[in-house]
C-alpha cells in the first residue's frame, strides 16, 4: 500500500463544509474532481435509462455538469428555494430535451427517446441518485478505512452477518465490531453529508 | 485473596447506555471487564446491535445490501457507466490527477491465485504490474488502454517524479519488436515536443532480474518509461460547442509540426498523428507529440504499403494513400512523411471545425477519404480565419507532392499565421491558387484553356491539313473528339463555382457535345455529376429542367450550385416556374426553402413571400438559407430595392448581411446602398428598418465604431432610419397576445400561458442601454450630488468589456434612476417619484403609462415586444440552431455580451431581446394565472420576491432565455448579467 500514503488525504469530515458550498469556489479542484466523479456517472446512467445513445449521454452528461458548474455559484442556485437534487434533475432534463432535438434536427435515427417525461416525478432518478450517493459514499468510506475494520463493518453491517459470528471468523472480540461498525457509519453519514447536502 | 472469584464472577454489571453511547463515540474506553461482558451479554449486544443499525442510511439504497457480494467500487450500481463512451468523457473532465483515486476497477477483483501469473483474461492488471514493475516505480492508475498497449500513471520513487508506463498488451512477436524499436528510436529523439522517453524494459512474471536487453530473449512483456504528461490530449481541449481560441490551436499544432519534423529528420514516420496522440502539459500551452507505435522507418523495406497490407491508423485521419488509394497507374502508394502531413492537417481541421473531416462508418470513411473533398472548414464555423482553413486544406491535398514538402513547412506557415505580420502574411494569395476545396476552378480553369487551345488549334489545323492524307486528317479529327470528350467529362466532375465558365465553353461545340453529354447524362450514377451534366445540357436548349428542379433538395448548398441551376433554369423562365410549382407543393421545408430562392432569382418572389409569412421557423430558416444559397447577388439587390413585401425585404435585408462581403463587388456594394435608400423611403416598418441599420452597420464598420461613445440622442423620434446613435425609440402598436407559455423546459419560473391585451401604444428601445450611456448617467449623476457617493457601480469586463457592449449588474434602483436622468435630460417630466422602501421609487401616474418620461417596460409590454407577434419558444422560431445569429447566451465558455445591436433584430426590429442581459422591468413579481385575461396589467403591489427581469442573460446556465423566460430580485440586488432597456 505503498501509494496510499502518498495519494490518500486523510479526510476529516468534521470541518469539512459541504461539496455544494466548496463547489462556489471555481478554483477549488478537490471538490469539483469529487463532484465529477460522483456526479457524472450518474447523470450518463440516467441518460442512458432515458434511452439516449452513448455518445448524446456523454454530450448530455458535459453539458450538465459544465452548467452546474457555471451556475452554482451564481443567484440560479438558491438552497432556499428546493433541493440540489430537483434543480439538477432539471438541468438534466433541459438537457436531455435539447439533445433530443439537436439528435432530431441531425436527422439520427433509432434514439428511441421517450417523448416525454418529467424527472421531478420521475422515482428513477431519485432512486438512482439515493442509490449512487450512497455507493460512493461506501467506496470513499472503504479506501479511507483500515482493511480489517472495513472487514468488520462490511460483514456485519453492509452483509448484516451476525456480529458474534464475524467476530468469530474474523478472530477479534464482538466489541470490536461494534465499535468498527459504529466509526464507519459516523464516517458514511459524514461523507454523505459532504456530497449531497439534502440526503441524510 | 481468591483468584477463582474473578474468573468467576461471570459478568459485570452492564454498562449504562450512555456509558456504551460514549464509548461507541470514542470518548471513554471500556474497561477489559466490561468488555468482556459486552462480549458475553445479550442485552448490550442488542442495544449496540440497535445503536449501530442506521436503517436510514440502509434506507437510502434501493438494492438490498445483504445480497451483495462486496461494497460495491465506485459506479458499480450504475451499469451504463462501463460503457467506452462514459470512460472518455471522464478521462476528459478529469483534470486533477493528483486527486484521483485508482480508477482501475479490474484490480479489485483479481484471483489471486492469476496474480502471479502473467496476465488475467489477456489484459494487463494493475496487480500484475505492481508485482512485477521494478520496485521504484509505484503505480497510480490506468491512463489509458488501447488493442496494442496499456498506460499506467506511475510515480518514480528514485527520481520523485510521475511516469507513464507502457506496456504492450499483445504478445506477438512482431508487435514486440516493434514497441520495443518505439522506445529505442523516442529515447533518442529530444525535443520539448515529442514525448520524452526514460527507460525500457521487460516485464517477467518470475520476476527475473529486470532487463533491458531482453528483447533479444523473446518472451516477457516489454514496457516503456516515458514522460507523464498530465494536461490530457488536446482532443479535450474543447468540447464540440465550445468557442474557439484559433490562435492557441494553431500554435498547439506547430509545436506537434516542430516535434513531428524531428522525428522525420530522424527517419520516423509517425502513421497515427490524431487529436489523442497530441498531448497537452499542465499549462495546457505545450503540445508534446506522443505514440510512436505504428511508427516505420522511412528507408525500411516495409514503407510500401500493398492493398494486402494490415491498414493501421485512426480512420478519420488517415491520408488517401494511407487508405490504401492506389495512384493513377494502378499501384499502390509509397508512404512517406507526406501523410503525418496530411493527418496533422486533418488534426487541424478537427480542432478547428470541432468535427473531423469525414464521418461515418469506418468503410465509408476509408471511401470518402480517398474519394472526397470534406466540408470546408469556414463552412462549419465561419470564424475560423481563412489562413488556418487555407494551411489546413494544403496539408489535406489528396495528392502527396501537392501537400507542404516538409513538416518543417507547415510548421513555418503557422508561424506565419501566428506572427500576423502583414508582409508575411501575404503569402495567402498562393495559397489561394491551392485551394482546391473553394477555389478548384482555377486548376480546371487551367485545363480547360489548354483543350480550347487544343481544339481551335485543331480547327485551325484541319484547313492546313486539307492536303495531307487522309490518314493523318482522321487522326487529327479523333484528337479534336478526343478533346471534345474531355471536356464533357470536366462538365461532370467540375465544381459548380466553374460550371459558368464551362457553359460558356460549351455552346461553339453544341452539336459535337450533345450526344457526349447525353450519354454521361444517362450513363453517369453519381448525380452530383448528373446534375452538373443536365445544367449543361438544359443551355444547350436539350430540356432537363424537370431533372434539375426535383434535385434542388439534394445538391450541394453552396451559392456556386445555386448560381449554376438558376443560370441553367434561366434558359426557359417560365417552363421552370411552372415546373417549380409544380415540385413544390410536395417537398419538404427544406427543399421548399431552396426553390423559392430559385423562384425568386428567376423574378418570382410569390414563394418567399409566402414563407416569410406563414411560420417564424420558416421564416428563420429561409433567411438562413439565402447566405449559403442564392444565385446572381445583383438580382437579389434588386429584389431588395424594388419588392414591396416588408417581411420579405427584412428578410433580404438580413440575408445580405449575413453574406461575406467578399461576395459583393464594388458596383453591387453601391447599389446595395442605394437599395436601402429607397427601402427606407418606402417603408415604416420598424422590423425593416432596424434590419437596414444592422446592415449598414455590417456593411461599414467604421461608422459604427464612430458613433459608439456618442450620447444617446433619442429625443427626435423619427431619427428611426438615422445612423445609430445610442439607441432609437420604436413604436410598438397596441395589441393583444398570449403571455407566458407551457413549462415544456423548466427555466426560473411558472409562467402559465394567459391572454393578455395591451390598450395603449407605447415606445420601447430597439436595444439595452450600453455601458457608455451608462457611465454617462454615472458620471453627470456624481456631479449633480457632490460627491454624496452612493453604492459603487463597476462593471464587470468579462462581460462588458467594450463601451458599446450592454451595461450589467444594475440594480433595479439605479435603472429607475437612469430612466429619470434620461427624462430630464430630454426634457421630459420624469416619469418616477422617490418614496420609502419597499417602493423606493412610484410611478407618477401609476396605471396610467402615457407617454411622457423614461420609463422600464412592464412586465407584459416587454414580453409582446420579445414576442414580436410570434407564439414560438423565441421571436426566431423554437430552434436554437440560430442562437449563434439572435442571442448572446452562454455556451460553457461564453459569459462575454454582444455589443448592443449588434445580433439580428426580431420581427418588429428590437435587438437582442433574447439573451446577453436580463432586462429589469417595471413591474412587481406576481404569479400569472392560467388562461385569465389581463389588460394592460401592471403589477404595482410589492412582492417578496422582488422586481421582474425578463429575456434571459448571456451568463446564465441553467434557463433559457426564451421569449417567456422571467426571474425576480430585490431592487438593490445586482447581478451578473442583469441590465436594462427603456420605455416611453
Amino acid at each position: 500500500m505503498r501509494e496510499v500514503s502518498r495519494l490518500s488525504r486523510r479526510i476529516d469530515a468534521d470541518t469539512m463544509p459541504s461539496l455544494l458550498v466548496r463547489l462556489r469556489d471555481q478554483e477549488d479542484e478537490w471538490a469539483w474532481q469529487t463532484f465529477f466523479d460522483a456526479y457524472s456517472p450518474l447523470i450518463y446512467n440516467f441518460c442512458r435509462l432515458k434511452r439516449l445513445q452513448s455518445d448524446d449521454a456523454a454530450d448530455v452528461t458535459q453539458e450538465v455538469l459544465l452548467r452546474v458548474a457555471r451556475a452554482i455559484g451564481s443567484f440560479e442556485y438558491d438552497r432556499t428555494k428546493g433541493l440540489f437534487r430537483d434543480w439538477l434533475a432539471r438541468i438534466v432534463q433541459n438537457e436531455i430535451c435539447r439533445q433530443v432535438a439537436k439528435s432530431r434536427k441531425a436527422g439520427k435515427q433509432g434514439h428511441g427517446f421517450e417523448e416525454s417525461f418529467d424527472v421531478s416525478s420521475d422515482s428513477t432518478w431519485q432512486e438512482n441518485y439515493h442509490q449512487h450517493l450512497f455507493d460512493i459514499a461506501l467506496e470513499r468510506c472503504k479506501l479511507s478505512s483500515q482493511p480489517e475494520t472495513w472487514e468488520m463493518f462490511e460483514r456485519s453491517w453492509v452483509r448484516q452477518e451476525p456480529a458474534a459470528e464475524v467476530a468469530q471468523v474474523l478472530g477479534v472480540s464482538i466489541d470490536r465490531v461494534y465499535v468498527a461498525r459504529c466509526r464507519i457509519l459516523k464516517r458514511l453519514r459524514r461523507e454523505i453529508a459532504i456530497l449531497a447536502d439534502d440526503i441524510v | 485473596m481468591d483468584e477463582s472469584s474473578d474468573q468467576s464472577e461471570t459478568l459485570a454489571p452492564c454498562p449504562s447506555p450512555k456509558r456504551l453511547a460514549d464509548w461507541l463515540d470514542g470518548r471513554v474506553e471500556l474497561g477489559t471487564a466490561e468488555k468482556q461482558h459486552v462480549g458475553a451479554c445479550v442485552a448490550c449486544q442488542a442495544w449496540l446491535e440497535r445503536h449501530t443499525a442506521a436503517p436510514d442510511l440502509r434506507a437510502l439504497s434501493t438494492s438490498s445490501l445483504g445480497r451483495r457480494e462486496l461494497a460495491t467500487s465506485v459506479g458499480g450500481g450504475m451499469a451504463f457507466a462501463q460503457e467506452p463512451e462514459f470512460q472518455a468523457l471522464k478521462q476528459r473532465i478529469s483534470f486533477s490527477q493528483s486527486l484521483r483515486r485508482e480508477s482501475d476497477s479490474s484490480s479489485t477483483h483479481v484471483d489471486p491465485a492469476a496474480v502471479h501469473s502473467a496476465r488475467v483474461d489477456g489484459s494487463i492488471t494493475r496487480r500484475w504490474l505492481e508485482k512485477t514493475l521494478p520496485s521504484r516505480y509505484v503505480v497510480d492508475r490506468l491512463l489509458a488502454s488501447g488493442g496494442i498497449a496499456v498506460v499506467y500513471l506511475a510515480f518514480d520513487s528514485h527520481l520523485s517524479r510521475d511516469v507513464a508506463i507502457k506496456v504492450l498488451a499483445r504478445e506477438s512477436v512482431r508487435e514486440q519488436q516493434r514497441f520495443m524499436r518505439e522506445a529505442r528510436v523516442l529515447a533518442e529523439l529530444q525535443h520539448a515536443n515529442i514525448v520524452r522517453v526514460f527507460d525500457v524494459g521487460i516485464l517477467r512474471s518470475n520476476r527475473a532480474p529486470e532487463a533491458a536487453d531482453a528483447e533479444s530473449q523473446g518472451s516477457g512483456t516489454p514496457y516503456i518509461v516515458m514522460e507523464y504528461v498530465a494536461g490530457g490530449t488536446v482532443a479535450s481541449l474543447y468540447s464540440r460547442s465550445e468557442d474557439r481560441d484559433f490562435r492557441r490551436i494553431a500554435k498547439l499544432i506547430q509545436q506537434a509540426a516542430e516535434g513531428l519534423s524531428v522525428a522525420h529528420a530522424a527517419g520516423l514516420i509517425h502513421r497515427d498523428v490524431k487529436p489523442r496522440n497530441l498531448l497537452l502539459d499542465d499549462s495546457k500551452e505545450v503540445c508534446k507529440v506522443a505514440d510512436f507505435g505504428l511508427a516505420r522507418f522511412v528507408d525500411a523495406e516495409s514503407t510500401q504499403i500493398t492493398l494486402t497490407d494490415e491498414i493501421v491508423g485512426t480512420p478519420a485521419f488517415m491520408s488517401p494513400e494511407q487508405v490504401g488509394h492506389p495512384n493513377d497507374s494502378g499501384e499502390a502508394v509509397a508512404l512517406t512523411i507526406a501523410t503525418d502531413i496530411y493527418s496533422l492537417g486533418a488534426t487541424l481541421y478537427q480542432l478547428t471545425t470541432g468535427q473531423s473531416p469525414f464521418q461515418g462508418s469506418t468503410a465509408s470513411i476509408l471511401r470518402r477519404i480517398t474519394e472526397s473533398e470534406p466540408v470546408p472548414p469556414r463552412a462549419i464555423n465561419p470564424d475560423i480565419p481563412p489562413v488556418l482553413e487555407l494551411i489546413c486544406a494544403k496539408a489535406m491535398e489528396k495528392a502527396p507532392a501537392a501537400r507542404y514538402t516538409t513538416m518543417q513547412a507547415l510548421a513555418d506557415d503557422l508561424g506565419r499565421y501566428l506572427s500576423g505580420q502583414p508582409t508575411l502574411a501575404r503569402p495567402i494569395t498562393q495559397f489561394e491558387q491551392l485551394w482546391r476545396w473553394t477555389k478548384r476552378n482555377r486548376s480546371l480553369a487551367v485545363a480547360l484553356m489548354a483543350i480550347i487551345c487544343l481544339l481551335t488549334a485543331l480547327g485551325l489545323g484541319s484547313t492546313i491539313a486539307a492536303g495531307t492524307l487522309w490518314s493523318q486528317k482522321r487522326q487529327i479529327l479523333s484528337q479534336q473528339q478526343q478533346s471534345l470528350r474531355e471536356l464533357c467529362k470536366q462538365v461532370a466532375v467540375a465544381d459548380p463555382e466553374s460550371l459558368p465558365l464551362v457553359f460558356s465553353q460549351l455552346k461553339d461545340y453544341r452539336m459535337s457535345v450533345v450526344p457526349e453529354l447525353d450519354r454521361l447524362w444517362r450513363e453517369e450514377s453519381l448525380e452530383r455529376k448528373r446534375l452538373n451534366v443536365a445544367c449543361a445540357l438544359n443551355l444547350l436548349a436539350e430540356d432537363r429542367s424537370q431533372y434539375i428542379i426535383s434535385h434542388v433538395g439534394d445538391c450541394q448548398t453552396t451559392p456556386a450550385q445555386c448560381r449554376a441551376i438558376c443560370l441553367a433554369l434561366s434558359h426557359d423562365r417560365d417552363r421552370s416556374l411552372e415546373l417549380l410549382a409544380a415540385e413544390y407543393g410536395g417537398s419538404l421545408d427544406s427543399m421548399r426553402m431552396k426553390l423559392a430562392v430559385v423562384a425568386l432569382q428567376l423574378g418570382n418572389t410569390h414563394y418567399a413571400d409566402s414563407l416569410v409569412e406563414m411560420h417564424p421557423n420558416l421564416r428563420t430558416a429561409f433567411i438562413h438559407t439565402l447566405p449559403n444559397w442564392h444565385g446572381d447577388m445583383s438580382s437579389l439587390i434588386q429584389t431588395l430595392a424594388t419588392h414591396t413585401n416588408d417581411r420579405t425585404s427584412m428578410a433580404l435585408a438580413l440575408a445580405m448581411g449575413l453574406i461575406e462581403r467578399s461576395e459583393f463587388s464594388a458596383e453591387q456594394e453601391s447599389q446595395l446602398s442605394q437599395a436601402i435608400v429607397s427601402v427606407r423611403e418606402r417603408t415604416q416598418d420598424t422590423g425593416v428598418l432596424s434590419s437596414l441599420v444592422w446592415l449598414e452597420r455590417k456593411m461599414d464598420t467604421l461608422a459604427r465604431e464612430a458613433a459608439v461613445d456618442e450620447l444617446v440622442d433619442a429625443s427626435s423620434e423619427s431619427s428611426l432610419a438615422s445612423d445609430y446613435r445610442g439607441f432609437r425609440m420604436l413604436p410598438v402598436k397596441s395589441g393583444s397576445f398570449v403571455m407566458g407559455a407551457e413549462a415544456e423546459l423548466i427555466g426560473f419560473d411558472n409562467r402559465p400561458p394567459h391572454p393578455v391585451t395591451l390598450s395603449r401604444d407605447f415606445l420601447l428601445a430597439d436595444r439595452e442601454v450600453s455601458v457608455a450611456l451608462f457611465r454617462t448617467f454615472l458620471a453627470s449623476r456624481e456631479k449633480s450630488e457632490d460627491g454624496q457617493s452612493s453604492k459603487k457601480w463597476t462593471c464587470d469586463e468579462a462581460i462588458s468589456a467594450t463601451g458599446s457592449q450592454p451595461a450589467q449588474r444594475v440594480t433595479w434602483l439605479e435603472a429607475v434612476e437612469f430612466c429619470n436622468w434620461l427624462s430630464e435630460l430630454h426634457g421630459f417630466e420624469p416619469f418616477y417619484v422617490a418614496t420609502e422602501a419597499p417602493y423606493h421609487f412610484v410611478a407618477k401616474r401609476a396605471g396610467q403609462s402615457s407617454r411622457s418620461g423614461y420609463r422600464l417596460p412592464t412586465e407584459a409590454e416587454f414580453e409582446y415586444a420579445c414576442r414580436a407577434g410570434t407564439q414560438t419558444l423565441y421571436s426566431f422560431g423554437d430552434s436554437m440552431e440560430y442562437f449563434p445569429f439572435y442571442v448572446a447566451w452562454s455556451n460553457n465558455t461564453r459569459i462575454a455580451s454582444a455589443e448592443c445591436g449588434s445580433l439580428l433584430p426580431n420581427p418588429w426590429g428590437f435587438f437582442e431581446m433574447h439573451g446577453n442581459v436580463w432586462e429589469w422591468t417595471q413591474d412587481w413579481h406576481q404569479e400569472f394565472k392560467r388562461d385569465v385575461l389581463r389588460v394592460d396589467p401592471e403589477c404595482t403591489v410589492p412582492s417578496e420576491s422582488g422586481r421582474v427581469f425578463r429575456g434571459g442573460g448571456v451568463a446564465t446556465y441553467t434557463g433559457y432565455p426564451e421569449s417567456s423566460a422571467r426571474g425576480s430580485a430585490a431592487a438593490d440586488v445586482r447581478f451578473l448579467n442583469l441590465g436594462f432597456r427603456v420605455a416611453r
